[in-house]
């Protein structure tokens, strides 16, 4: 068909699917094209036909069959309602966060590094009238759980120095274990408690 | 005569607003779980989903098991349906839905007796042959699946181009060209059977 309009046009027009002004243009155009016309009319005759299946109707015997089959599902409770679900899993939800919340929180716990402490004798050679100092070392517990290691490694500190007499001067080694079995820290300390 | 309009303009209107608050009562019982309540529901619209799902899926059996399928799922999905807008294109576009796959599990569309499901005959059965139906129907189960259903629900089930493209989640336009195109081939298939 070589018109303005598409045979799509005229498949719209015959039941009336298109906008009126167009529809108008086609119905102007219909009266001298008679290409266009006879489309029109073989679309309105087999649109007549298919329409025409509307009469069929469907049995009785198939529509109870359907029906007591949903009906029988429903009843035996394998089918309920949606919004009956939603308090199991509501309460599924709950029960995860509550686990995801323990595990989480354990996660946190913060696992300090563990503290050994070494003396190592010093020959008096070296250092002659220096006291001997010998350190209790303390950590401080920090409330950041999620620290990494070196920073936690780093809170480690001498709190106090005991004066322990004119001794041999010694070295005290802080050896501090990680979490990280691969990662232990030593700390040298000499006799006024600062790291060497 | 003044007394008489507003008289008029109620008792026009009553019986659709009646029908459409019991309708809300029906669904609240449902939704809440009432099956009685949900009977009536498919009561009312059993027959509509079953003839979609045949004309979409050709095979009887397919059919009634696509209708269950749809009223499961909408006992299932009722509490997400609006009350505010029409029940019908909701069912139907589940109906298009269950169909669609359903018909991917089984893509089989045969139609071996066109009187399988259906009991009755209309009066148009006497203007055009048993031959013209089988035509028709292979035409029908030719046609892609979306044409198929977009010519259906216009042409047959009688929904506006809106309603099949709310239905089809598409545009009206696109509805506009399936539907035309789905008439051409149609009309194809009736002129070749003529001949």
């Amino acid at each position: 068909m070589n018109c303005i309009y598409s045979e799509n046009d005229i498949a719209l027009f015959v039941e009336g699917d298109l906008a009126p002004e167009k529809a108008g243009e086609v119905q102007e155009h219909l009266e001298f094209c008679a290409a266009c016309r006879e489309l029109a009319t073989d679309l309105q005759q087999s649109q007549t036909a298919f329409k025409s299946l509307r009469q069929d109707t469907v049995s009785t015997a198939a529509l109870l069959s359907v029906r007591a089959r949903v009906l029988s599902e429903i009843r035996e409770s394998r089918v309920k309602p949606a919004w009956g679900r939603w308090i199991y899993a509501t309460a599924g939800a709950m029960f995860a966060a509550v686990i995801g919340l323990g595990i989480a929180s354990q996660m946190r716990t913060p696992s300090l590094p563990q503290v050994q402490q070494v003396v190592l004798p010093v020959p008096p050679t070296q250092r002659t009238v220096a006291p001997q100092l010998s350190a209790s070392v303390a950590t401080e517990r920090s409330s950041s759980a999620a620290t990494p290691v070196r920073a936690r490694a780093s809170r480690t500190r001498p709190v106090t120095l005991v004066k322990a007499g004119n001794e041999a001067p010694r070295q005290t080694v802080v050896k501090l274990f990680t979490d990280d079995p691969n990662i232990v820290i030593y700390w040298l300390i000499d006799q006024t408690g600062g790291a060497l | 005569m003044e007394l008489r309009v507003p008289a008029l303009w109620m008792s026009s209107i009553e019986p659709e607003a009646d029908a459409k608050a019991e309708f809300a009562v029906l669904l609240q019982r449902a939704v809440a779980g009432d099956v009685s309540a949900f009977e009536q529901i498919i009561v009312r619209y059993e027959r509509r989903v079953l003839s979609l799902a045949w004309r979409m899926l050709g095979r009887p059996e397919d059919a009634q098991d696509a209708s269950q399928e749809v009223f499961l799922r909408a006992f299932r999905y009722l509490h997400r349906f609006d009350p505010g807008r029409p029940f019908e294109p909701w069912l139907m576009k589940m109906t298009v839905n269950v169909c669609h796959d359903l018909g991917k599990k089984r893509p089989q569309y045969t139609l071996l007796d066109p009187d399988a499901l259906w009991s009755t005959r209309g009066p148009h059965d006497e203007l055009h042959s048993q031959e013209q139906k089988e035509i028709l129907y292979k035409a029908l189960r030719e046609l892609p699946e979306k044409e198929r259903a977009a010519v259906v629900l216009r042409d047959i089930e009688g929904f506006s181009t809106a309603e099949v493209a709310e239905i089809l989640g598409s545009s009206e336009a696109t509805v506009r060209s399936q539907i035309s195109t789905a008439r051409l081939k149609i009309r194809k298939a009736v002129k070749r059977g003529q001949q």
